[in-house]
């Protein structure tokens, strides 16, 4: 049943192909486009700090637009960890790999995911 | 440059599915799940310097996705919304610029379907029109067979391009010859593995090494195994862990029967998909119901029906249960017609929180229910709704048994409300065990239901409407069996009365407290909890011997991380002298027992036998009703958690459920002592260092909020246990959304081999 969507061309030339076009795509320096939520509690944050901790380069900041969004250009690819801190005060650490092979990354921070249940009834 | 992006990631999809293909086996739907490979969002796994992030099917440069995600298992009819986004704002705003199913263009179908809906709700409408979102509602696709949706979107002035791949197997059919007409569905709640060994070992004991008898849910013939996976976790919360199985799409923790969408200040307007007790509603004209031990609008019971994207919701999932629209109250008749059309009201429903269901002026609340405080303040759904909805509505065992059998039936049950017990809460009906002391079937310790210890023989809190004492009020809370039957008579009497040919019904039952008493690690309780369950599982097999067309599984929404370490001594744990926990010099005795430590501190570790000296338990049932008439007995079984919180334990069973963490007072107050165990639980006890996250431990992450107090999920797999008319479909190892699908089959939608795309139908209900 499963076979049905497999590719007919010969896997070595895919893989060849595969390699020329990632040789292609843009190496370093990709902008993060973050948005900051609460999916439990219907609510996007505006005014929300989200501070980036490089492990070894330098951190970054940037502040939560009236939808929730952020931007930070010009990341150089890499693990980082975010310090999100809400306009009430609670704060919460999530985490975020930049690729190399992006020019623009996504990622949404979502309070409920990133701390445990408020209540024992949330699990 | 862009362009060659997207030719990458059409590669990537080309290879990927190759390599998965080959290996794939007969339950291994890999390859439709594979494709596009952006990854676009953060995941809490952190090991070193490498972090693993959010794999999505979404374009990357735009964000942009498509719902239901790719790979949902779907059968023929199922109504799915079928929603296309962006997730990241652009200049100006998107638009859509063509959708095609199998090739076959339906961009203008979609546009006048968004147009129709309008802006709002319906159509889910993002707030910055920066952002593209349109949701099209309740669309199926209507013939079996393989679908590849694409659908491109002009974001900037590029067109950014994604799709989306199902395998739609055949509809349900109940005419079939053999298909099930009845359906029992039970859940385990957080009922690992573990917990049915320690069910058969401490019900049914064992001699030489032999069982004496085995669980009625292991005699089924059939046995498979699910994957518990979350769309966005591995561990899974009871959420999505029921959501995902019921409707064949992989959901998000906390989400019920719906995707994710980029409106996150709504969590009603998200794309939805039909459930399999919806479809048989909807189509067949199917009765159906649930029975629960939780609070009837928990996440368990909430799946089979209920549309949300915030599991809290609850006063709004209640009026989803009974069907209950209107713009006065929580649930909106405005902006959720497709909601309307889609939810399918439960027939039977029973379990526990009348405090979601009734108003705050409805003086039951306090006096019957012992609710101190809370209540709905826009509308009385059990005096107001559900009898005009011609709900019969019942609030004890008496009267559930007193109701008549050819109306629907609504039953809400006192919970868990002694003043001097914590950790269950008063929406959730008492535990079996503390049932049956009630009942004067089992003792803790000797202590039975008139002992000071037990807090039974007083008063209930609030007023006498449930009785006149606490034991009073929990003897009138029916045990699982009882609701079961009595689901069952007015099932049957329903569909009778409904006159419809092929006719049928579908019945969740809920064990809850198998989850619940495993959070604050009761394990003793929840082990009875699967008793209980086990034993409704024997009764509706019996009564249900000489059909020929119903059909029964057993499964788990998630496991726990527990696990039997071996016995102990009860003799021993209460003669142990302590010292586990207090300490002369200042340090806690960690470690213990070593051949320098002549005081040997912690009688308790030594009372434990672990590995080849934990020989075999003395449960003992003198009163023949299949439960342990006590759970300390001379030897018991010892079981502990993988992740928990700091506490302490002598491994006897507590009079009264305790919370084991001191980070909230009795009155639910944060006391921010996380990391420290309940004064009031076995202080005597062995200390437990936790392994949970804290906010309290210098240099521990940086969190705010959270019940970090009690032990979590765990990313197990589970079994699935069945029998009757089409069970043969549950064997084998597969995804949990295959469970949808495979009852679909067990309904008559049997068919060998799925069409190929070519041959497949088209995407209907325009």
């Amino acid at each position: 049943m499963a076979s049905r969507w497999h590719a007919g061309a010969p896997l070595r030339a895919i893989a060849l192909a595969l390699l020329l076009a990632l040789q292609a795509l843009p190496a370093s320096a990709a902008e993060l486009v973050g948005r900051v939520v609460d999916a439990l509690d219907a609510k996007v944050f505006s005014g929300a700090t989200v501070t980036m901790r490089g492990i070894d380069r330098p951190g970054r900041a940037a502040r939560t637009d009236a939808n929730g969004f952020f931007r930070v250009p010009d990341l150089t690819p890499g693990s980082y960890v975010l310090d999100v801190r809400l306009p009430d005060g609670r704060a919460f650490v999530a985490r975020l790999v930049m690729l190399a092979n992006r020019r623009t990354q996504f990622l949404e921070l979502d309070y409920s995911r990133a701390v445990p249940p408020d209540d024992d009834e949330d699990y | 440059m862009r362009s060659i992006g997207i030719a990458a990631a059409t590669l990537l999809l080309t290879l990927g599915l190759t390599c998965a293909g080959t290996q794939a086996g007969q339950d291994d739907d890999a390859p439709f799940r594979s494709d596009g490979k952006t990854r676009n969002a953060a995941d809490p796994i952190y090991f070193g310097h490498k972090l693993a992030d959010f794999v999505m099917n979404a374009e990357s440069e735009t964000g942009l996705r498509l719902l239901p995600p790719t790979g949902t298992e779907l059968f023929a009819g199922q109504r799915f919304d079928l929603r296309i986004e962006t997730q990241i704002p652009a200049a100006t705003a998107p638009r859509l610029a063509r959708i095609r199913v199998n090739g076959r263009d339906f961009t203008e179908a979609f546009q006048r379907r968004i147009t129709q809906e309008g802006v709002g709700p319906e159509s889910g409408t993002p707030q910055s029109e920066l952002l593209y979102g349109a949701t099209a509602r309740n669309l199926s696709f209507d013939r079996p067979g393989h679908y590849e949706v694409e659908a491109v979107v002009t974001v900037d002035g590029v067109e950014r391009r994604i799709v989306n791949r199902y395998d739609v197997a055949a509809a349900p059919n109940p005419a079939a010859p053999g298909a099930a007409r009845k359906l029992v569905f039970f859940l385990g709640d957080g009922m690992g593995v573990p917990m049915r060994t320690a069910a058969r070992i401490v019900a049914k004991g064992a001699f030489e090494g032999r069982v004496a008898d085995t669980l009625a849910m292991e005699k089924m013939p059939v046995h498979g195994v699910s994957r518990t996976t979350a769309f966005d976790s591995i561990i899974t919360d009871s959420a999505p862990g029921m959501a995902s199985p019921l409707s064949g799409m992989k959901q998000s923790n906390n989400a019920l029967q719906v995707g994710v969408d980029n409106t996150p200040e709504n969590a009603l307007d998200n794309p939805r998909i039909e459930t399999i007790f919806e479809y048989m509603k909807r189509a067949h004209g199917w009765k159906i119901g649930v029975v629960t031990d939780a609070f009837l609008v928990d996440a368990t019971p909430a799946a089979v029906q209920a549309h949300n994207r915030a599991r809290r919701n609850y006063t709004n999932i209640a009026q989803q249960m009974i069907g209950h629209y209107d713009d006065s109250t929580d649930l909106k008749k405005t902006g959720y017609a497709s909601l309307a059309a889609l939810s399918q009201p439960l027939d039977v429903l029973m379990g526990g929180g009348a405090v979601h269901w009734m108003s705050e002026k409805n003086p039951d609340l306090k006096n019957f229910y012992q609710y101190a405080k809370g209540g709905r303040k826009d509308v009385d759904l059990v005096t107001e709704v559900a009898p005009a909805q011609g709900y019969g509505v019942v609030r004890n065992l008496d009267e559930l048994r007193a109701a008549p059998n050819d109306r629907k039936l609504l039953g809400l049950f006192t919970g868990e409300f002694r003043s001097t017990s914590s950790g269950l809460g008063g929406d959730n009906l008492p535990g079996t065990l503390d049932r049956l002391i009630s009942r004067g079937a089992a003792t803790i310790r000797g202590k039975g239901v008139n002992d000071a210890e037990i807090g039974m023989n007083s008063a209930p809190p609030q007023g006498m409407g449930c009785g006149a004492t606490v034991a009073e009020c929990f003897r009138r809370v029916p045990m699982k069996t009882e609701m079961v039957d009595k689901a069952i008579t007015v099932l049957d009497a329903l569909v009778a009365g409904s006159g419809r040919k092929g006719g049928g019904w579908m019945l969740m039952v809920e064990q809850s407290q198998s989850d619940k008493f495993g959070h604050i690690l009761e394990y003793d309780r929840a082990i009875y909890e699967v008793i209980e369950l086990d034993q409704t599982v024997a009764a509706t097999a019996k009564r249900l011997a000489g059909d020929k067309r119903a059909l029964m599984v057993v499964t788990s929404d998630h496991a726990q991380p527990q696990t039997i370490i071996g016995v102990a001594l009860t003799g021993a744990l209460v003669g142990a002298p302590g010292g586990c926990f207090t300490t002369s010099d200042g340090n806690y005795p960690i470690t213990l027992g070593s051949a320098a430590d002549r005081d040997r501190p912690c009688a308790l570790q030594d009372a434990i036998g672990t590995f080849n000296d934990a020989t075999f338990p003395t449960y003992e049932d003198k009163n023949g009703d299949g439960f342990p008439d006590d759970p300390d007995p001379a030897i018991k079984l010892i079981i502990e958690d993988g992740g928990r919180p700091t506490y302490s334990t002598s491994f006897l069973t507590n009079y009264q459920p305790l919370k084991p963490s001191a980070s909230r007072d009795d009155n639910g107050k944060s006391t921010e002592q996380s990391a420290l165990p309940n004064p009031k639980r076995q202080p005597e006890g062995l200390l437990m260092t936790g392994n949970m996250p804290t906010r309290n431990v210098a240099g521990g992450a940086d969190k705010t909020g959270g019940a970090i107090d009690i032990a979590p999920h765990s990313g197990d797999d589970v079994l699935v246990s069945s029998q009757g008319a089409g069970a043969q479909h549950f064997a084998g190892y597969y995804e949990n959304t295959s469970i949808s699908v495979r009852l679909s089959r067990a309904l008559g939608g049997d068919r060998p081999r799925v069409p190929a795309p070519a041959k497949a139908g088209a995407l209907v209900g325009w």
